[in-house]
């Protein structure tokens, strides 16, 4: 029997790059890092702060996402959302993991 | 704000790790994200402090973050380039490494330096030497995993061609006879030599073929000792018991034989010139016969080490 060692490892290495995709679908509308960090959570994409964060730049850095200060606030917050580009490869990933998920079927299917 | 607080210290350190560019920006977002953090668990019940301090440590060590906000590796040598790094690396130790000891040992016994000076000058620079290309060769090799034009480049491009021979029993247990032969003779030479030769001086003493200056300056024992031992490795390799340890174990006893050899050859006390008188030989072949034993006793350091380390591989 595996250990839980061993199971935190293959269920880290099957999530990751599914923040990416979750990312690009939930900034659709604008987020700022520590909210997007407890809506991840309660969608089902729990995902450490010192991960997301220098993720969220990195998807700007690629013009994935785009960011804007708001500045209203008390506490001036950077907001991300998802540009065209982002919204494009958020599909290509939708469709990519549908794609996973039936060759898994046909995998259980079978004799 | 004249006392820094611990939010201040942590976001001074992690920005440092940051092209300057993107700090002011990364500064603000960061302060916020943890202000953040900070209220909600604030209202969660915790004390300001404490509520603090536990949002920097689930943010972590800030060397890390920075590393990842700025692209940075969190290794030296990356799996890119670890395979061209260790092979460089093995390479340039096995043939670099060897050449520079035998070059002293050549070097030291021709200006007629002791025994103890010259083995332990060898050894020092030997290992100083290894050091330096380990450390260089790490060194250049991390500048270009930090340089992302450079690391698309593979230094070299591995192909089937490059695979090490496999276990070739017959040729190991040829090797294996052919070296113990050999080394049977050797001693037997060595040991019988003082007291067998067709040739007696005018005291009726007997003349030896080689000088008698490996007896008394006891590097006998070197010679004895080294055949013996090789022929031990010989029989360890040849039933695969071979192991990294032992290689190295063999491929100093192997240095220290070729050592007492270049020795010999360089202070002109392998062969005895009374023996050549006797025998009305040139003497020139004394000098032609140094000059051999030198070239193999280097020949054999360079090899040796290769060939050792190798085994290992194939047991």
């Amino acid at each position: 029997m595996y250990d839980d060692e061993v199971l935190a490892t293959h269920l880290q290495e099957l999530r990751r790059g599914t923040v990416v995709l979750a990312c690009l679908l939930l900034l659709k509308n604008p987020g700022y890092g520590y909210a997007l960090i407890e809506t991840l959570e309660q969608r089902g994409f729990a995902t450490d702060a010192n991960t997301l964060y220098p993720l969220l730049r990195r998807l700007e850095k690629q013009g994935l996402l785009v960011s804007e200060w708001d500045t209203a606030e008390a506490r001036p917050r950077k907001f991300y959302r998802t540009s065209d580009d982002g919204a494009r490869l958020a599909e290509l990933l939708s469709a990519e993991w549908r794609t996973i998920d039936t060759a898994f079927d046909t995998l259980k299917d079978q004799p | 704000m004249t006392t820094s607080t611990l939010t201040d210290r942590y976001v001074s350190a992690v920005v440092r790790g940051v092209p300057d560019r993107q700090r002011a920006d990364l500064e603000q977002e960061l302060r916020a994200s943890l202000a953040d953090d900070i209220d909600a668990r604030v209202e969660g019940g915790a004390e300001a402090k404490t509520a603090e301090r536990e949002a920097i440590v689930e943010l972590g060590d800030p060397i890390v973050l920075a590393a990842r906000y700025a692209g940075r590796p969190l290794h030296l040598v990356g799996p890119e380039l670890y395979a061209d790094w260790r092979r460089l690396l093995t390479v340039l130790e096995f043939i670099i490494v060897p050449i520079v000891v035998a070059t002293l040992v050549i070097v030291g016994a021709v200006k007629g330096d002791t025994f103890g000076g010259i083995v332990g000058g060898a050894v020092w620079t030997g290992l100083s030497v290894g050091v330096h290309l380990a450390f260089w060769v790490t060194v250049t090799f991390v500048l270009i995993e930090r340089s992302p034009s450079m690391a698309a480049k593979k230094l070299m491009i591995w192909t089937p061609d490059m695979l090490p021979e496999t276990a070739a029993q017959r040729t190991s247990r040829t090797e294996f006879i052919v070296e113990t032969v050999l080394a049977a003779l050797f001693l037997t030479a060595f040991v019988l030599s003082p007291f067998v030769s067709p040739f007696t001086d005018a005291a009726g003493a007997v003349v030896p073929l080689f000088d008698p200056w490996i007896w008394q300056s006891g590097i006998l024992i070197v010679l004895v000792l080294v055949p013996l031992l090789q022929v031990g490795a010989g029989a360890l390799k040849l039933r695969g018991h071979w192991t990294m340890p032992y290689a190295v174990a063999a491929t100093l006893i192997d240095v220290a034989g070729a050592i007492a050899i270049i020795v010999l050859g360089a202070t002109d006390h392998l062969l005895n010139p009374a023996f050549f008188d006797a025998a009305g030989w040139p003497q020139s072949v004394i000098g032609v016969t140094n000059i051999v034993v030198i070239v193999v006793g280097a020949l054999a350091i360079a090899t040796s080490a290769w060939e050792n380390i190798r085994s290992v591989r194939r047991a």
